[in-house]
């Protein structure tokens, strides 16, 4: 795995960018410059670099309430790693078993799952969060459970379909003629043959996630202040961006390279775990520098 | 094709009632509607009052029935920040909405057409390389963060265009961009990828082998069976440009549709937003069809003469 990372340079720098992303959600919460949420209005609407008054530096300005905005960037990525993270496990979860459902057992299942996803697809991904939240209130909670409910819709068509040439493939055939059952054939048979694409998948749809959980929390229904999220920063920075671009400009930045690094590792996965693709060599590592 | 056609045409049917069956209850989900329609500090009688004015007393499924009787009328209640019927109000605001979106629309076949086009037929170039890097950007790229980009740089730096608002030409240029931008990007990826895959095939060598000059061999044989899974996704972009628009049209005071939705989630003004809901369903789901529709123009292996 190492040398296809290796092979790559884009599938790389989307690794090294994405892990920087995740230490600093972990550990460099602990090692923030300045407290996120202190505020310091002497300091406040410092451009990138100026010197704070208490000591140090603001390397990437202050906020208009003089919060260091590094600080907040760094505690503002946990949240949004972390949410993320969650809506991808919940809703690939439920995805995922209802398009093995509508797969594996077809009839009445797979045509109420099926009418269900076209229903939610034909719903504009922004709309629906919107409404659910506007009704139930803005919170965490409700954050990660509307973004997982509206996920839920590429696993199943996709896994679905996976399932639906699995099923029919002789191997399956042969384990279901010497006496396998349904739990068996699924675990052992089918699964190990959608993995990859659900893996793929997954990696797409976090990118996804992260972009709407910022514009949930920029319309101000996602996360409440006075939690740092990079979203609200962006949308709190708006008002001063004639007079202090830094507000807008960073947590934005933030937002796109994690949401790059996420694409380009999703990319190199897709060719790695497709072995199909993998035996093209060269072209494949073309494929995925693109 | 006629049976095709009415299959699709009632199950298009089927989900358009989904999404008002979903929107219905999502608005009961918290309890009582009459207490948000109401101001805070009302006396215990103006509630019971309007909740009977609205019909919120009689028993939910009788409500249910009521409701969807009214909207296949076309009478999806009173605007409470408006006061006038709901329909007519988000309707009016439609046109400023296509405007920006199938600018953006164009703009994005356009663009990305092009640039996934050159990347295919010169691979490993300079162009490739370059064009592939934007589009990977442009995909990364937050629509909200691009639109407060653009107003710093071209309204407040350069001031050469307006930071937001109704009017001209020069109104339309950044929401425009801005909404076209992640489109673009991935109608170039796709595009390239599909047509690459084409490139492979035997009667792509057929069609070389026969001195066929490039550009033909592009437009008779590749594009044809490149455009297949592109419009698909130009269907499915539908739903996403009107999602983007919700934040394009936020961020640059446009008066469309996005606008009015969020306004009227802000407002409480439920009427509106199940208008507003149901007209953005319509709109995806006829989109979806007309694609599927396109598909056996494009390939006549696909005809749907049995049905699905």
């Amino acid at each position: 795995m190492w040398k296809a990372v290796r092979r790559s340079p884009a599938g790389m720098l989307g690794w090294v960018v994405f892990m920087f992303f995740v230490l600093t959600g972990t550990v460099g919460q602990f090692a923030t410059p300045f407290d996120p949420i202190a505020q310091n209005l002497a300091d406040r609407l410092a451009p990138p670099g100026a010197p704070a008054s208490g000591g140090g530096v603001h390397l990437a300005g202050t906020d208009q309430l003089g919060r260091d905005i590094l600080s907040r960037l760094i505690a503002g990525g946990r949240i949004t790693l972390a949410v993320g993270l969650l809506t991808v496990f919940v809703g690939g979860t439920v995805g995922c078993v209802l398009g093995v459902v509508a797969g594996y057992y077809g009839g009445w299942p797979e045509r109420l799952i099926m009418r269900l996803a076209d229903i939610q697809l034909a719903f504009p991904f922004v709309l629906l969060a919107l409404i659910v939240i506007a009704v139930l209130g803005p919170s965490l909670v409700n954050l990660i459970l509307v973004l997982a409910f509206t996920s839920w819709v590429d696993y199943a068509r996709v896994v679905r379909g996976e399932v639906l040439s699995v099923r029919r493939r002789e191997f399956v055939e042969a384990a279901r003629a010497i006496g396998a059952r349904d739990a068996r054939l699924l675990a052992r048979h089918v699964f190990p043959n959608v993995y990859t694409t659900i893996i793929v998948i997954a990696t797409l749809q976090l990118a996804k996630i992260v972009i709407l959980e910022a514009s949930l929390s920029f319309l101000g229904l996602g996360v409440q202040p006075p939690t740092p999220d990079w979203g609200r920063m962006l949308a709190e920075g708006r008002d001063f961006v004639a007079t202090a671009w830094w507000l807008a400009a960073f947590p934005g930045l933030a937002i796109l390279l994690l949401v790059l690094s996420v694409n380009l590792m999703g990319d190199w996965l897709g060719t790695y775990l497709d072995p199909r693709l993998r035996t093209l060599g060269r072209a494949n590592a073309r494929e995925v520098s693109a | 094709m006629t049976r095709y056609l009415v299959i699709r045409l009632l199950e298009s049917a089927v989900t358009v009632w989904g999404v008002v069956t979903i929107v219905f209850f999502s608005l009961r989900l918290t309890g009582d509607p009459v207490l948000l329609l109401l101001p805070l500090g009302s006396t215990p009688d103006q509630v019971e009052q309007l909740r009977h004015a609205l019909g919120f007393d009689r028993p939910l499924p009788l409500q249910y029935l009521v409701f969807l009787e009214h909207i296949v009328r076309g009478d999806f209640g009173i605007s409470t920040r408006f006061g006038s019927p709901a329909l007519p109000v988000v309707l009016e605001r439609l046109p400023a909405t296509m405007e920006v979106a199938l600018l953006a629309m164009l703009v994005a076949a356009l663009l990305g057409g092009a640039a996934g086009i050159v990347a295919a037929m010169r691979p490993n170039s300079r162009f490739e390389l370059a064009a592939m890097g934007a589009a990977l950007l442009g995909q990364a790229t937050p629509v909200f963060w691009l639109a407060i980009m653009l107003i710093l740089v071209f309204a407040a730096w350069l001031h050469w265009l307006p930071s937001g608002g109704f009017g001209g030409l020069d109104h339309l240029i950044l929401p425009v961009i801005t909404l076209a931008t992640y489109s673009s990007a991935s109608i170039a990826r796709l595009l390239r990828a599909s047509l690459l895959a084409v490139r492979a095939q035997d009667y792509h060598r057929t069609a070389r082998a026969k001195g066929l000059a490039e550009w033909r061999i592009l437009l008779r044989h590749l594009l044809k069976n490149a455009l297949i899974p592109v419009i698909t996704v130009f269907g499915l972009q539908v739903g996403l440009l009107l999602g983007g628009a919700v934040i394009t049209e936020t961020v640059f005071s446009w008066p469309g549709e996005g606008r009015l939705i969020v306004q009227a989630i802000q407002n409480r003004d439920f009427p509106v937003v199940q208008a507003a809901t149901c007209v953005f369903a319509i709109m995806i789901i006829g989109v979806n069809l007309l694609v599927d529709l396109t598909y056996s123009v494009l390939d006549p292996r696909i005809r749907y003469a049995e049905g699905e």
